[in-house]
């Protein structure tokens, strides 16, 4: 957690993807039921993730749900009271899911749109 | 004013870690609409229950020591008046002074309780010590002011109900708590600046410090004194943010 603690900064950016999960969820919404004809098939979906811009709004929504989500459970679950060393392994935890979480939507976004050369 | 029978069930029991351990006693007397738990209490004393412990002093909502829990929720004692219980309205932040037009023979029931996460000393007193030396963690002790500005930041009468009613603080007892970090925020905002605002700061930006809120507004609903400990711990967050992002302090109050 470190002396001067970077609660501060965590908090912050929990406040802030919130706000921004407002715009992203709707626009999400708007991507599966109603830009073009909405998101029926499979080669909608890979259309959508072809396109950049609605690549990077996914990414957005991506990055803002998992630090968000995760992010609200490390408050959650520090309300049992940890350690120190507790609170740390805990943090190491969810950085590391919220990574290999990120990493595979990525992974998945690119993949599908196309990005990555031969599908 | 009216006589209500009035039914009291107690938790009781010796000092322990929390108010798990105890047993309820049910004692059933006459009381006058217009009796405080205070006086509940005092008749119990004198009669069924003589080595019934609780804590009080002013009984004017002033010093803050006979909080206890009234059917589950925080309550000073001697705000509570009988027929405030007997009608229902302990919602209400006080019964005196009211007239709850009861029937003639009236019956009431009602719990008393010790504050939750307390230490207990004995039955429905609550040992204050870890409580008190959270708020001199954050220097809540102010000296007087001279100036006229500082009237209004006498409000926390340290009674205990916003602690008691947090869940936060009953699932970590290290948190610091409501009314210290409300009274960390009064600290700052004191126009005669007594005590360590560096320390105060430091205190409410510690892994069990203001960053461990949920929001719930419990201990708002629970004051009886107005300080609104809820709303003063967004706005050491917000003082908080300012600081660590550089920006100048004051264009906001
Ligand atoms: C009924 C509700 C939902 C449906 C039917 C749905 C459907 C879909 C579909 C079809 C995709 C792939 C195409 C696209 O990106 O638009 C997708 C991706 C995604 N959805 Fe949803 N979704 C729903 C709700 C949500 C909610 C509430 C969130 C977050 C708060 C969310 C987060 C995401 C994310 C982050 C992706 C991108 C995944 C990646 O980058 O690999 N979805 N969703
Ligand atoms: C409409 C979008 C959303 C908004 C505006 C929003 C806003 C917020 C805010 C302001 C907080 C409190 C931060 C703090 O002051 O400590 C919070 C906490 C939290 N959020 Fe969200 N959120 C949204 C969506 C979500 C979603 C989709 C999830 C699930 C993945 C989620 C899970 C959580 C959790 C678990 C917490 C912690 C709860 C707590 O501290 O008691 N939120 N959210
Ligand atoms: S903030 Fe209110 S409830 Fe909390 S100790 Fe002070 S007077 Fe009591
Ligand atoms: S007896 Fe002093 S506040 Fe109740």
């Amino acid at each position: 957690m470190g002396e001067r603690g970077y609660s501060v900064w965590a908090w912050l950016l929990q406040a802030f993807t919130g706000l921004l999960l407002v715009v992203l969820v709707a626009l999400h919404m708007v991507a599966n039921h109603f830009a073009k004809r909405g998101l029926l098939t499979y080669r909608d979906v890979a259309a959508l993730f072809a396109d950049p811009y609605w690549l990077v709004l996914q990414l957005a929504l991506l990055f803002a749900v998992i630090y968000h989500g995760l992010n609200g459970l490390r408050a959650v679950i520090l309300d049992a009271g940890l350690s120190p060393a507790g609170a740390r392994r805990l943090d190491w935890a969810l950085f590391a899911l919220g990574a290999a979480m990120a990493a595979y939507g990525v992974g998945l976004a690119l993949s599908i749109g196309g990005w990555l050369g031969s599908r | 004013m009216a006589e209500v029978e009035l039914t009291v069930r107690v938790l009781r029991g010796p000092a322990r870690a929390s108010a798990a351990g105890g047993r309820y006693e049910t004692y059933t007397l006459r009381a006058d609409a217009g009796w405080s738990l205070l006086d509940v209490l005092e008749a119990l004393q004198a009669g069924p229950a003589p080595d019934l412990m609780y804590r009080h002093s002013c009984h004017h909502a002033s010093c803050g020591t006979c909080a206890l829990r009234v059917d589950g929720r925080e309550r000073l004692a001697c705000l509570t008046t009988v027929g405030q219980i007997a009608a229902g309205r302990l919602g209400e932040r006080t019964g005196h002074g009211k007239d709850y037009r009861l029937p003639r023979g009236a019956r009431a029931a009602v719990t008393l309780e010790p504050l939750r996460s307390f230490p207990v000393l004995g039955d429905l007193a609550a040992d204050f010590a870890e409580f008190f030396g959270k708020l001199d963690a954050v220097e809540a002790d102010l000296v007087a002011a001279r100036g006229e500005e500082a009237t209004h930041f006498e409000h926390c009468i340290t009674c205990g109900a916003c602690m008691s009613a947090c869940p936060i603080v009953a699932s970590d007892l290290e948190y610091l708590g409501p009314a210290p970090l409300a009274l960390a925020l009064r600290g700052l905002q004191d126009p005669t600046k007594t005590g360590s605002d560096a320390r105060r700061l430091a205190a409410a930006d510690q892994p069990h410090g203001v960053w461990r809120c949920h929001h719930v507004f419990e201990c708002t609903a629970a004051c009886p004194a107005g300080v609104d400990p809820g709303q003063a711990l967004m706005e050491l967050r917000a003082r908080l943010v300012r600081r660590r992002l550089g920006w100048r302090e004051g264009a906001r109050r």
